[in-house]
This record gives structure tokens, C-alpha cells and sequence, in this order.
């Protein structure tokens, strides 16, 4: 039987359209594979209801989120919350990636303690440089590709099923070989020097709750 | 932290942030933006978020110079 990934992706606004793009490649690596099956709730289809619907319907190993959150919740399409304290307990026993603000500092913990694998997320806010010439055009933006590197880095060696620790020492590492070479980059218009404070901050932030050696079964 | 190391600190983040374009944006995952200018803003009034960012710059130079 297939392992199974949910993965939400809302694209209502700037923001989420550019993590929107970060998992395209998931998507598209997992596509037609035999090992690993994905459900996607995109666009209007990543409500709450949706997710309430799906985990238990799919029961999926691991639960990809992506868009707004905050200390207390995550958002899907339009920042409608899609988990928060009230339903947490649907990720019990799954490894939840939250490719949001925040989420780990307080929902993350409280989902580790009521069962959940693992919940890998940022404790403050999570940061992309973008070029303001590509804004509609994510996947094309010079500016977002390191943040969407290192996003990859984390997702696929989950979906590989590496430990969570492996796959955050990947991803941490990928963050420091990011910094070093963005350190030596041609800057024509001046970004480098933001692009690197902005990796640092989210290398500074990623973390995650639970049991570092759980993998995705 | 030491306040004297902190001002220091503080002081080489500043004249880092300084040399870029202030009007050049940070996404935040959150659906806001924040401006250079906005950044340093922080930093000088030395409120949570300007404390985070002279910590996280002070790190990034220390990855760049080859630690972790």
C-alpha cells in the first residue's frame, strides 16, 4: 500500500502564491508514483472542512501545510483556519510540515503533546526575499529560489521517510551552504545582502516538536 | 547578553542594513511586507523584533565566516 501526503495549497494572495510554488515540485516528483500517493487540497479546496474530511478519509503519514499561520493556527484559501487547538488532534500520529508563520511556537507543541509524531514549522515568522519585477511569476523569481530550495530539501527527505532530525539537518545545512554562496554572488541590485539575513532567520527559526526520529510510514 | 557586546552588536547589524536599498521588501509568511527601512526602524528602537534581527544577522556572519 502507497504511503500517503496530504498537502494543503491556498493561492489567494502574494504570498501564497510563492509557497504555492514551493510545492510544485513536490507534486510533481510524486506524481505517478507507486510508493507514495498525494492528495492535494488546492486553491478553494484548502478549507477547513476539506481537512477535516480528508486525514481521516486518506489517513495520511504526512500532512503538508502550507500559508498564513500564527502562534495558534494555520490558514488555508482566503486565511480561513484549517487547524488550530480545536481539531490539532486529527495529526495524531502524523508528521506535519507547516510551511508557515509561527505555528511551531505554540500549535506545534500542543499538537506533540496530544500525539502527533511530529510537527516540523518556524517559531517566528518565516521570511522570502522576492524580486519585485517577478511577483507574478513565482516560479521564475531568482530572488524566492534559495527559500524554495531549501523548502524542497526538507519535504522530499521527508517523503524519502528520513528521521525528522535528518531531514531538518539536511535542510539546516542546505540553509548555511545557501548563505556562503549567496555571500559570493553577483548583486546587481542589491538583494544578496537581504536574501542572506532572510535565510538566516529562517534557518534560526525551523524546529520542530516531537520525536526527532519519527519517519513517514 | 551584555549590553556593551549588545551595542556593539547592534552598531555593525546597523551599518550592514544601512548599505542596502531601504525600500527593498521582506515577505513574511504572515501576508505582511516589511521594508529595510522598517528593519532598521526595529533595530534602533531595540524592540523584540529588532533584538531577533541583530542575533540572526550576528549568526548569518558567523556562517559566513565559516562557523555554524
Amino acid at each position: 500500500m502507497p504511503r500517503k501526503i496530504l498537502v494543503t495549497r491556498p493561492r489567494h494572495d502574494m504570498q501564497t502564491a510563492y509557497l504555492y510554488d514551493f510545492s510544485e515540485g513536490l507534486i510533481k516528483s510524486m506524481r505517478g508514483s507507486k510508493a507514495v500517493h498525494i492528495t492535494e487540497l488546492r486553491d478553494s479546496q484548502a478549507v477547513r472542512a476539506n481537512l477535516e474530511k480528508v486525514i481521516p478519509h486518506e489517513n495520511p503519514g504526512l500532512v503538508f501545510l502550507n500559508g498564513h499561520g500564527d502562534g495558534k493556527s494555520v490558514g488555508g484559501y482566503k486565511d480561513e483556519t484549517i487547524l488550530d487547538c480545536k481539531n490539532i488532534a486529527l495529526t495524531k500520529g502524523r508528521i506535519v510540515y507547516a510551511l508557515a508563520c509561527e505555528s511551531l511556537s505554540y500549535l506545534g507543541e500542543i499538537a506533540a503533546k496530544q500525539g502527533t509524531k511530529a510537527y516540523i514549522g518556524y517559531r517566528d515568522k518565516f521570511m522570502v526575499i522576492r524580486d519585485l519585477t517577478r511577483t507574478s511569476s513565482p516560479s521564475k523569481d531568482i530572488n524566492a529560489l534559495p527559500f524554495k530550495k531549501v523548502c524542497s530539501v526538507l519535504i522530499n527527505a521527508l517523503a524519502e521517510g528520513k528521521e525528522v532530525k535528518e531531514s531538518i539537518g539536511r535542510t539546516r545545512d542546505k540553509y548555511r551552504e545557501l548563505i556562503k554562496s549567496y555571500g559570493t554572488s553577483k548583486d546587481d541590485y542589491g538583494d544578496v545582502g537581504l536574501i542572506r539575513f532572510a535565510l538566516a532567520w529562517d534557518l534560526e527559526f525551523l524546529d520542530m516538536a516531537g520525536d526527532p526520529s519519527a519517519r513517514f510510514t | 547578553m551584555e549590553k556593551g557586546i549588545f551595542e556593539e552588536q547592534k552598531h555593525l547589524v546597523l551599518e550592514r542594513f544601512k548599505t542596502l536599498n531601504p525600500e527593498a521588501k521582506i515577505m513574511l509568511g504572515d501576508g505582511k511586507e516589511l521594508t529595510v527601512r522598517d528593519l532598521i526602524g526595529h533595530i534602533i528602537r531595540e524592540d523584540e523584533f529588532g533584538r531577533k534581527a541583530v542575533h540572526v544577522q550576528i549568526r548569518m556572519l558567523r556562517v559566513l565566516a565559516g562557523g555554524s
